[in-house]
């Protein structure tokens, strides 16, 4: 696996919370955080305090927990090679130029600098605040690690929402920024609409981040409106200019948020904002899961997350949020491993990696052969056989399909295991 | 994974690729009724497959995939109801590279074919069980028996993504010497990102003088942004799902690339998407797989505004937060009350019940109804909204 410090930073509770309809409880909030720290997330996002009091005691609740992260192998193994003093860290931080190796201490995140002992560290736990100094006040009464500060870049956002200039936009940054610091937070600087901002001036908005001390900035396409290639151009660019690490946060509106966060870390972004399932404003982010296991797959990059869990993890997530899963949701829907088709079911029988990038229990599914409408006889000589243990030769098998295939067509879905014996004792004793 | 080599997080690109950008005319083939239809526990009725066709061509979609000929019985009925409509969009049938196939979508009187079989070594020792001759032959049969059926020929390379890219490039070469009109490159694991897509389109465009058609899945979530890396290469065919259904996670969907289209590359297909919402609705029904709520551009919460943030701009101005308005795709645009509401929304939702609150009572409102919305673990209902504010008032009064 190919040596690449990627930073997660987890948005569920937060962006996905904004989800039209959405609300988790104090308690929900702290499973889901739980659950995160359980298969390796390092950070999150767990909220938006100025709300008021009740997401302050959302938040405080998950911050209460004093959650750990479980480091598996893989973070283990490259924090081996690479772990410095915090003194260093600290030192390295402070310098105007980095170096690539001072580069990657910054994108440490907070929960490993945090490091308690051993393979056990703090989840990072980071509120979001609008660029207003009661909102970094508010964030810093949760006990929260980080401070996530945005505001809006574009034009578009600060004339026609804010009604206001970008010199304002700078000046809010520098307060909110200032407040962070007094308060003793970590903090990165985020410019909603970033992808509709005007380069030279979203520039200069990071370089004021990186003047003032942020940690990272985060790369909003609010709108979903990059795609891969611009994505990448843009991030190339900034890239250049900035030093500090660059946090993709990327929407889905046109269905390429996680093709465009992808395409941020190929030009050099080094954290991603994803969340569960996708969950967020509108059509959601780029899920957690696709990214993870992107990079894992695509890319060789192994983020150290126990994906065996992706699945479990997305159900709670699925059911504290009462947005069901879509049964082909990419990496984690129920059907991404069923397989009907004649062709498709011969060819996994024969051997899996023909029609499976990954093997199902990778994300805690199970592989299923259905007999429906498209099988073909070999899926069912399989089946028959291995689940039933019964031997169909080939005329038998075909005069099978035959049957299963009409009544498929006439119930408009595919046949339970009962159905299908039930057609099978027809034919063998010749009714119907 | 086998048959395949992970991309270089830090490759570079050429300038030239970064900026390419899609040129017209591009043309959608879409298959919901094949490809759609093939996903595990999804059957159509004829009589849905019938409807479906209209409508997509009623759109404007340019070529249809109706089914798989091969299957015989029902399937074939259905493909020949759909030809006999004498729709204004080209009726294509799905078949392998076998020539019995072939003659069976010729029976139903389409006026195209696809020819699928597979190019990649993986696909062809492990599945096929055969050469790379075989497949060769294969395809040089089934499409010279096609040819002389006066039938349009789109050869579909399967699992082009894991092909060698000389026996890819070999493939495609016989395809068109043979007679072929396109060649489909078909990611069948859905295993490319849109750079390296761009890439292998490009290189095989440069390779063979024959149209490209881009068949993408979406395993990684990336299907939509796949079809149009390849059309940035130079494909001018695009292989569609209504609702991206398809096998396992399934397809690039219709919806996502034709306003992709429009809005990321200035694309107009000359689609009528504002039927795209009512489209969608009726293959979830169909296909017994409800849309989400947050579907990329079909989904119902798209266009509804609950959290103060995006409200208080779409209020004074909806494009602040939208790139094409509800009533382009047939939905909505509303205003929601919950946890995330704020002053912008409630205003707002007051003022459509006649109701013209002051700034201090709004003020008052918005901490009582985030409490509410909590408190229900839901948005509130707007007579839940309504009720609040007639509560406020009575009560100062």
């Amino acid at each position: 696996m190919a040596e690449t410090r990627i930073r997660l930073v987890d948005t569920t509770l937060r962006d996905g919370e904004q989800a039209v309809g959405v609300v988790f409880t104090p308690w929900e909030k702290r499973q889901i955080a739980t659950l995160l720290a359980e298969i390796g997330v390092p950070a999150i996002e767990a909220g938006f305090p100025a709300l008021g009091p009740e997401e302050k005691d959302c938040i405080k609740a998950v911050v209460e927990a004093n959650l750990k992260v479980k480091a598996t192998q893989a973070v283990i193994a490259s924090e081996a090679k690479q772990s410095p003093s915090h003194e260093e860290e600290i030192a390295s931080s402070q310098k105007p130029v980095l170096s690539e190796a001072e580069g990657t201490l910054l994108a440490m995140t907070q929960a490993e600098r945090l490091q308690v002992k051993g393979d056990s560290r703090a989840l990072e736990i980071n509120a979001f605040a609008r660029a207003r100094r009661e909102d970094v006040r508010d964030a810093a009464r949760c006990g929260v690690h980080g401070v996530i500060i945005s505001i809006s870049t574009s034009d578009t956002h600060i004339e026609r929402k804010f009604r206001r200039s970008r010199p304002w936009v700078l000046e809010r940054v520098e307060e909110a920024a200032d407040e962070a610091k007094s308060q003793g937070l970590v903090f990165t600087v985020s410019a909603e609409d970033a992808s509709r901002t005007d380069l030279s001036f979203l520039v200069e908005y990071y370089h004021l981040a990186e003047r003032l001390g942020a940690r990272m900035v985060r790369y909003c396409d609010s709108l979903g409106v990059d795609d891969p290639f611009t994505a990448y151009q843009r991030i190339k660019l900034i890239g250049q200019d900035i030093s500090l690490p660059i946090e993709m946060h990327m929407h889905n509106d046109f269905g390429m948020a996680t093709a465009n966060v992808l395409a941020g870390i190929r030009a050099g972004a080094s954290s991603v904002a994803a969340s569960i399932g996708g969950l967020g404003e509108r059509t959601g982010n780029s899920p957690l899961e696709e990214v993870v296991m992107a990079l894992r797959h695509l890319y060789g990059v192994d983020l150290g997350i126990e994906t065996r869990r992706f699945r479990e993890v997305s159900e709670y997530v699925a059911m504290a949020s009462q947005r069901a899963i879509p049964i082909w949701k990419a990496i984690v829907g129920s059907n991404v491993f069923a397989h009907e088709s004649g062709i498709h079911t011969d060819g996994i029988l024969k051997n899996p990696s023909n029609y499976e990038a990954f093997s199902p229990e990778e994300v805690g599914l199970q592989r299923q052969i259905i007999i429906g409408k498209h099988s073909g006889s070999n899926a069912l000589i399989h089946k028959f056989n291995v689940e039933f243990g019964i031997e169909l030769d080939a005329g038998m098998a075909n005069r099978l399909l035959e049957r299963v295939r009409a009544t498929a067509v006439e119930l408009k879905r595919p046949l339970f295991d009962k159905e299908l014996m039930l057609l099978y004792k027809e034919l063998i004793s010749g009714v119907g | 994974m086998e048959g395949f080599k992970p991309f270089g997080l830090s490759d570079v690109f050429s300038e030239e690729m970064l900026s390419a950008k899609v040129q017209a005319p591009v043309y959608i083939d879409d298959t919901t009724l094949r490809d759609g239809e093939q996903t595990a526990g999804v059957v159509f009725a004829n009589e849905e497959k019938v409807y479906i066709a209209r409508m997509l061509a009623q759109m404007g979609v340019h070529q249809i995939e109706a089914g798989v000929p091969a299957m015989g019985g029902d399937e074939k009925e259905a493909i020949k109801q759909i030809v006999r409509l004498e729709l204004p969009a080209s009726i294509l049938a799905w078949n392998r590279a076998v020539v019995e196939d072939v003659q069976h979508s010729d029976d139903c009187g389409v006026d195209a074919v696809a020819i699928s079989i597979s190019s990649s070594d993986i696909h062809i020792q492990q599945k096929l069980r055969h050469d790379r001759e075989w497949v060769l032959d294969s395809i040089r049969r089934a499409v010279e028996f096609a040819k002389s059926r006066n039938l349009y020929v789109s050869v579909n390379a399967e699992d082009a993504s894991r092909a060698d890219p000389d026996f890819l490039v070999e493939f495609a070469r016989t395809a068109r010497e043979t007679g072929a009109d396109r060649l489909r490159y078909c990611d069948t694991v859905g295993i490319l990102d849109p750079l390296e897509t761009y890439k292998r389109v490009k290189a095989l465009i440069e390779e063979v003088d024959i149209p490209i058609e881009m068949h993408t899945h979406n395993d990684f979530g990336m299907a939509t942004a796949n079809a149009i890396a390849g059309l940035k290469a130079g494909a001018i065919y695009v292989n569609t799902t209504v609702n991206g259904l398809g096998e396992r996670a399934g397809n690039a969907s219709l919806e996502e690339l034709v306003m992709a289209l429009a809005y990321c590359e200035g694309i107009d297909l000359g689609i009528r998407t504002s039927l795209f919402r009512q489209l969608s609705e009726y293959v979830a029904l169909a296909s017994g797989r409800p849309l989400p709520a947050w579907k990329p551009v079909v989904g119902s919460s798209l266009f509804v505004y609950e959290s103060e943030g995006r409200a208080s701009g779409a209020v004074r101005d909806p494009a602040t937060y939208e790139i094409f308005l509800p009533d382009e795709v047939g939905l909505p645009r509303r205003f929601n009350v919950g946890k995330y509401s704020g002053p912008s929304v409630v205003h707002q939702k007051l003022q459509e019940y006649g109701h013209h609150p002051s700034e201090e009572e709004v003020r008052r409102l918005v901490p009582i109804l985030r409490a509410r919305s909590i408190a229900l673990k839901r948005s509130l209902f707007d007579r839940e909204v309504v009720e609040a504010y007639s509560a406020l008032t009575e009560r100062r009064e």
